[in-house]
């Protein structure tokens, strides 16, 4: 097990950046497409989920404390059933993490350095994660303790420098197709929030007196703040267009002019987001690596790390045909997959869990 | 070595003596003066270039001719009638060796199985001046010398406590340096002494002839581009360094002290930050951590701009750059290269020559360089701005051990930003924190704020905070936490603004 520890804070913000970098990405223009302008509603209701698998990776953590889900899985389902569980978990794991590492191969390509291959980008962000992976639990929660505070602050920034353009009417009418839009359009940040089960692979490297679950709590309000902050700037710059865009909280940014000379931002914006993104991908990676040697019975994850590099890139590569299939994928088939591997079978581990405890005591 | 038994002094004096005689063989510089003791016969034994032949004569051979002439006894009567404040007695050929080499005269006498040795070493040693490479407007001018003797003097006469410990070995087959580790009893943690011990005691090399031999070969991480120790020619650094709970190692024959465990903000910190108004402190601190940024990526953010995202450049001053531009014929990135590793070839011939030179050296490069290569077309002039800024913000980081790093680390970077624009340069970035992030100097993270939430910390990292709100010590010293007493702000006398 990793010997390397963490402060609650800490937690906090590397899960708020192992969540963030992407949910500003696209989720903006999927909520639009099903909540329309009741789009800043979503997140809060979505944020449920965030807080459910929280708490549910916290009852597991206080069953049986430092170990991870895999341990779980198998101390809870027998050898076979939970290494079957176990594998469906990794395998879902480097899917969603191939996802992650495409998509922002493909912002930055599309974005900014169009005659760049893909699999440079590719290949650059997995090898420079991978040392930060290799380093350890420690290194990353540094990186999160300075780059989640700008991250969010930028987030923030964004939403004030584009205050002049604003018009707020395009809130308006607020439930005017009753809640239900709302609800589906919370179906999209809701796989971003059922993404904080993660956090059982860093619970066990809190410092002993931290409760973890408080900083768990606090990356879950923090992401929805977000989250309805870049839906907010989107609903009041582009309004139901929103659902068009492919980055829209990016176009927003390029929407900042400031006295003619505080214009043209949207480098400085990439710069940022590639760091946050670079905790993301190590954290997914760090939880991959971990639970895959877990999942082998390897005591150091170490000598892993560059195996699973090597996969997560191919991964990111066969994810999807282009683009277009992608961005697909998330309200259709990312949906499904991430409430099963994400709520349901950490639901049924610990009512099997529970009702363990039960009968033996 | 010999062991035991063998090294042992006999009680026959010219046995020792041929003993001796056939270590020294072949050195002129080695003395054996031969002199009666009363009845027993004697020799002293020196190096003429070490010892204080004057004092010699006067308090040691001249009294034990004169003196012992009539008397009858051996080295107990001789001790009683000498002298001299400082002298100890030698049992071991080895230790009567060592004595020898540090210029210590040593007396044998026949029927003994002890020898004396007088403190009477004297060299030609250079007095203290201003240290060069950390000056300082306000602050003191005494700077570490050569010898090891008087560096340790300058530390114990700005800390007169008995718990200021100074732990002497030696290292080095041959040189058998003489290393000494400087720290305070009450306030360091016991744990660091003994790793520096630990990591003192593996050495098993040749010689040791500066610190940095030492700092090489005890660091945390080997392969690491950034100094892992601190290293300062000044006594009131390591003085205050004492005081928060470091340890420093001094080493003989050179004025630079290591101190350790160090975090990488004590390399943007000067000595003079301290002793400059709070305010003033705070805003060269900034601008000093501003700059050591422009230092790594100036130059590449520049390449990333110009070759990558030009849009981000305001109209008029991007028409202005295409301008000067348009006649170049290299990339920006081969530009960028060509003018930086020039910079680097300057300034390296500036610090070797000597200073009348050097001086020359630089106006030559700086200015009839810079201007005809702009006018052979070979450069624009932007970019001879951004390499001179550049330069300028190198200079700023007031420790030279981590600047040479900084600089070095420029030149992946702008690779970088050449071919992969912010993202490339973002990527280097998040590899060099990495890098520091895990990094540790004796245990302690090389950016230790960063770790955990010691607001304690950041007072002296993110400004220079006044000194009577810094009660506490660095956690380097956690286990004796207080530093001044908690009342210390200043301010008129009681009732002051009362009146």
């Amino acid at each position: 097990m990793e010997k390397e520890k963490i402060s609650n804070i800490q937690l906090g913000l590397m899960m708020y950046l192992m969540i963030g970098g992407t949910s500003i990405l696209v989720v903006p223009s999927f909520t639009a497409m099903y909540a329309k302008q009741d789009m800043w509603l979503s997140p809060i209701i979505g944020s449920v989920f965030g807080f459910l698998c929280v708490g549910l990776a916290w009852i597991m953590n206080r069953y049986y404390p430092g170990e991870t889900i895999i341990c779980h899985l198998n101390r809870v389902f027998g050898k076979w059933l939970g290494s079957v569980l176990g594998f469906m978990l990794l395998f879902f794991q480097i899917d969603a993490i191939g996802l992650i590492t495409r998509e922002y191969a493909e912002f930055i390509v599309q974005a900014f350095l169009s005659q760049t291959p893909l699999t440079v980008i590719i290949g650059s962000i997995v090898a420079t994660s991978s040392f930060a992976v290799r380093s350890g639990v420690e290194v990353i929660g540094r990186f999160a303790m300075i780059f989640a505070p700008i991250f969010f602050l930028f987030v923030a920034a964004i939403f004030l420098f584009l205050l002049p353009e604003y018009n707020v009417l395009n809130m308006l009418p607020v439930f005017g197709m009753g809640v239900l839009p709302s609800l589906k359009g919370s179906l999209e940040p809701a796989v971003w929030f059922m993404e904080f089960l993660l956090i059982t692979s860093f619970y066990p490297s809190v410092r002993k007196g931290d409760k973890g679950v408080k900083g768990g709590l606090f990356a879950v309000f923090l992401m929805m703040l977000t989250m309805v902050i870049t839906n907010f700037t989107c609903l009041f710059l582009f309004g139901e267009t929103t659902a068009n865009l492919t980055f829209p909280f990016l176009s927003a940014s390029r929407y900042i002019s400031i006295s003619d000379f505080f214009s043209h931002v949207e480098a400085i914006v990439m710069a940022l987001w590639i760091l946050g993104g670079f905790v993301q991908i190590s954290m997914w990676y760090y939880s991959l690596s971990l639970n895959l040697a877990e999942w082998l019975n390897i005591k150091d994850y170490r000598p892993l790390v560059f195996p699973v590099g090597l996969l997560i890139s191919v991964f990111s590569i066969w994810v999807a045909k282009n683009f277009q299939q992608m961005l697909h994928y998330f309200p259709t088939g990312g949906t499904g997959s991430s409430v099963i591997v994400l709520v349901l079978v950490p639901l049924l581990l610990v009512a099997v869990a529970w009702l363990r405890r039960k009968i033996s005591s | 070595m010999n062991n035991d038994s063998e090294s042992a002094i006999s009680p026959r004096l010219t046995e020792n003596l041929d003993r001796i005689k056939a270590l020294y063989a072949d050195s002129y510089d080695v003395v054996f003066h031969h002199l009666q003791c009363g009845e027993k016969a004697a020799a002293v034994i020196y190096l003429t270039g070490l010892t204080d032949s004057d004092q010699l004569n006067q308090f040691v051979l001249e009294p034990a001719l004169r003196k012992m002439k009539d008397q009858e006894g051996g080295l107990g009567a001789l001790c009683e009638c000498l002298p001299v404040s400082s002298f100890a007695k030698a049992a071991t050929l080895d230790q009567l060796i060592m004595e020898i080499g540090n210029g210590n005269p040593v007396l044998l006498m026949e029927d003994e199985d002890q020898a004396l040795s007088f403190s009477l070493a004297k060299w030609e040693k250079r007095s203290i001046t201003e240290p060069e490479a950390e000056s300082v407007v306000r602050g003191p001018r005494e700077g570490f010398v050569e010898t090891l003797i008087d560096n340790v003097s300058l530390i114990r006469r700005k800390l007169k406590t008995p718990a200021l410990k100074m732990k002497s070995m030696r290292i080095g087959r041959y040189s058998q340096t003489e290393v000494v580790i400087a720290y305070l009893n009450d306030i360091v943690d016991p744990a660091l002494i003994k790793e520096i011990e630990a990591r003192l005691g593996r050495i098993d090399v040749d010689g040791i002839l500066e610190s940095g031999n030492i700092e090489e070969l005890i660091e945390d991480n080997p392969y690491s581009p950034f100094p892992q120790m601190q290293t300062t020619e000044r006594p009131d650094v390591v003085a205050a360094n004492l005081l928060e709970g470091r340890a420093a190692v001094l080493v003989e024959g050179t004025p630079i002290v290591l101190v350790m465990p160090t975090s990488i903000f004590t390399f943007l910190h000067s000595p003079e930050d301290y002793y400059q108004r709070y305010y003033i402190g705070s805003a060269i601190r900034w601008l000093r951590y501003l700059f050591s940024l422009i230092a790594l990526i100036g130059p590449s953010f520049y390449v990333a701009v110009v070759t990558f995202h030009q849009e981000m450049i305001p109209t008029t001053l991007l028409l202005n750059m295409t301008k000067s531009r348009e006649q170049i014929p290299f990339p920006a990135l081969v530009e960028a290269l060509l003018m930086e590793i020039t910079f680097e070839a300057l300034r390296e011939a500036g610090v070797r020559l000597p200073k009348q030179i050097g001086s020359a050296v630089s106006i030559v490069g700086a200015l009839v360089i810079g201007q005809a290569a702009i006018a052979a077309g070979l450069v624009s002039s932007p970019m001879v701005m951004v390499v001179a800024i550049t330069g300028i913000a190198s200079f700023l980081i007031p420790h030279f051990t981590l600047g040479i790093t900084i600089r070095l680390l420029r030149f992946p970077m702008m690779l970088l930003a050449g071919t992969l624009g912010f993202f490339g340069l973002m990527m280097g970035f998040a590899l060099i924190l990495t890098h520091l992030f895990s990094l540790r100097s004796f245990g302690v993270p090389y950016t230790s704020f960063a770790t955990v939430t010691h607001w304690n910390q950041l007072k002296d990292v993110s400004v220079r905070a006044p000194f009577w709100k810094m009660n506490r010590r660095p956690k380097t010293g956690f286990w004796n936490r207080y530093r001044q007493g908690s009342h210390q702000r200043p301010g008129p006398p009681d009732g002051g603004n009362k009146t």
